[in-house]
């Protein structure tokens, strides 16, 4: 630690020191968790294809899914962080959030304008594809908040 | 906007000025990870956090977990503000003494 006569500079020095020792536990996993975390995304998004009561089971257990690794994170971590707490990087979230929401009702039109084609085939085509921008996502989430981890200079 | 520069000597204790970092990094931060983050005691994490609760600048949580008590803390509204005046300032002066 340091003492009391610290200059502005090492007090400075210290803030980043600190703010990087959060850094480094929430990256720390990051690659383990992004996969996951787009796993789940890519399920509740695509599940939106199939009829009731699928549809409800995928947005379900998506919910459960995204409550269990926020709470492994949390304890693995010590820390409590939620993707839209920090000023810039939540702006990521919210946009994947979005995109997600317009994803889920684009697949309701697909299934009312293609209804001879298979459900499985445009829900891993969507899948697949919700997989990739979750995972994009979440590390330019991750990039975000290591850029606004730096004090304002 | 940016926040206009001001000292505040109950953040800039060391020990206090980590923790405010720490926690204007996250939600909410558990008492072991600021306690080897800082490498401090018990006892000393204790009195620095108390310092700040009183100062009204972070709250303090108590949760159980796996059958144990666990303290969390994250900063105020009050203490948001103030920690980010208070890096202003240091910014501002860190800047003077360069051009010293």
């Amino acid at each position: 630690m340091t003492d009391d006569q610290q200059t502005p500079a090492e007090a400075l020095a210290a803030i980043e020191k600190s703010r990087r020792a959060v850094h480094d536990r929430v990256a720390g996993g990051g690659w383990r968790y992004d996969l996951t975390y787009s796993v789940i995304a890519a399920g509740m998004v695509a599940g939106q294809v199939f009829d009731v009561p699928y549809n409800v089971l995928a947005s379900t257990l998506g919910v459960l899914g995204l409550t269990i690794i926020f709470q492994r994170e949390t304890k693995r971590t010590g820390l409590r962080l939620t993707g839209v707490s920090p000023r810039w990087a939540r702006w990521v979230a919210i946009g994947l959030g979005l995109l997600f929401a317009a994803a889920m009702i684009g697949l309701l039109v697909i299934r009312r304008l293609m209804p001879e084609t298979s459900p499985l085939l445009i829900a891993g085509v969507a899948g697949a594809g919700v997989f990739l921008i979750a995972l994009i996502g979440s590390r330019i989430w991750r990039r975000v908040y290591r850029a606004e981890m730096r004090l304002d200079r | 906007m940016r926040p206009v520069p001001r000292f505040d000597a109950v953040i800039h204790a060391p020990g206090r000025l980590q923790i405010c970092g720490i926690l204007s990094a996250a939600d909410e931060a558990e008492f072991a990870m600021m306690r080897d983050t800082l490498e401090v005691s018990d006892s000393v994490l204790s009195k620095h956090l108390k310092a700040l609760e009183e100062a009204g600048y972070i709250k303090l949580r108590k949760a159980a977990a796996e059958g144990r008590q666990r303290t969390w803390a994250s900063l105020t509204a009050a203490g948001r503000k103030a920690f980010a005046a208070h890096v202003a300032e240091l910014t501002r002066l860190a800047g003077l003494a360069a051009q010293a």
